[in-house]
């Protein structure tokens, strides 16, 4: 087991070393974060504009066509 | 689930939902428990004393710097033969995780130089190989950046990538085709580790640790490339509607009237 009383007299390299490591993962975790909520405010601030995703826009006039369709099912009856 | 299944970006996300917190969590009890015996099981060396707890990042940021060479490489065949959606994005994500633990890798391995070679450099081949990845990974980064067509991107990058897997060869064996101070391989060896359990295991779990961290932090980064492509095909889409909806304006045949 370690003792940090006896830890020798290279220790600063040791810690130099955890230190980075502990610098440069959590720089990483942070950058990606950040860039998340970057993103996903410019992707509110597109929709909010009246852009949407080819997909969406299909889903939704697919969904637009099922309900007209069930109207006019309704109709003929 | 095959890998045509998760070729669709929408159902890549809906696991990556799924599989993140759990992800996390392995990491952080993967790190916790890496690093408690790291530190407080592992023995110090007889020769290197405490400087050998710097092996315990030093070996996983090395090993993590390779995987992820090794994960933009597949992807980039992946890209390449099969054009798979997700394969360029994987590739992408991969760079700048790479190139931190490649970047950790040389720094620890420097600081962990100094006390036992006496010099933080040495233009030993392994080092110097290990430097090139460190450069190829940045020229990559650097390539993704400068290319605006994410798909031209991908292609210029998939094939320098594997032109460079050549440099991840020469990494591994280079302790062996040229007289280094950098020590042989001790762990994935014909005859079994060199390395005594009770540093083994600590050095095990460190990199289980790690390897849960780079598939968090990959799984992350896809997500989030996957949303920039969608904002930039959105803004392209609109885009090319303005022209067209302003041109029809423009050629609209004026009324009887007005000639």
């Amino acid at each position: 087991m370690m003792d940090f009383s006896e830890f020798g007299r290279h220790s600063e390299y040791v810690f130099a070393a955890y230190a980075m490591t502990a610098v440069v993962v959590s720089a990483l975790v942070l950058w990606v974060r950040a860039d998340k909520s970057r993103l996903e405010k410019e992707m509110q601030a597109l929709e909010a504009s009246g852009l949407r995703r080819r997909s969406s826009r299909r889903r939704s006039s697919e969904e637009a066509q099922v309900i007209s369709g069930k109207i006019n099912d309704k109709n003929e009856n | 689930m095959t890998l045509y299944d998760l070729a669709n970006p929408t159902r890549f996300l809906k696991l990556v939902k799924i599989v993140l917190p759990w992800l996390i969590a392995a990491t952080v009890i993967a790190l916790a428990v890496g690093l408690y015996f790291a530190f407080f099981k592992a023995p110090e060396d007889y020769q290197q004393g405490q400087t050998v707890r710097i092996m315990f990042v030093h070996v996983p940021s090395a090993q993590l710097a390779l995987m992820c060479y090794a994960m933009m490489a597949l992807s980039s065949v992946g890209s390449l033969v099969w054009k798979h959606p997700l394969a360029d994005v994987s590739a992408k994500a991969s760079a700048p995780i790479g190139a931190a633990f490649t970047f950790l890798a040389l720094f620890s391995g420097a600081v962990w130089g100094k006390p036992m070679w006496g010099a933080f450099w040495v233009w030993d081949a392994r080092l110097t190989s290990f430097l090139v990845l460190f450069i190829m990974y940045l020229g990559i980064i650097a390539l993704w950046k400068a290319i605006e067509d994410p798909i031209k991107a991908a292609k210029v990058n998939a094939i320098i990538t594997l032109v460079g897997v050549i440099n991840v060869v020469i990494i591994k064996f280079s302790v062996e085709w040229w007289n280094t101070l950098h020590q042989p391989a001790s762990i994935i060896r014909a005859d079994g580790p060199a390395i005594h359990s009770s540093i083994l295991i600590p050095l095990g779990l460190m990199a289980l640790a790690f390897v849960f961290l780079f598939v968090t932090l990959h799984l992350m980064s896809m997500r989030n490339e996957i949303m920039r492509r969608r904002i930039r095909a959105m803004r392209m889409r609109a885009a090319s509607v303005v022209p067209a909806a302003s041109s029809s304006t423009i050629t609209k045949p004026a009324p009887a009237g007005a000639r």
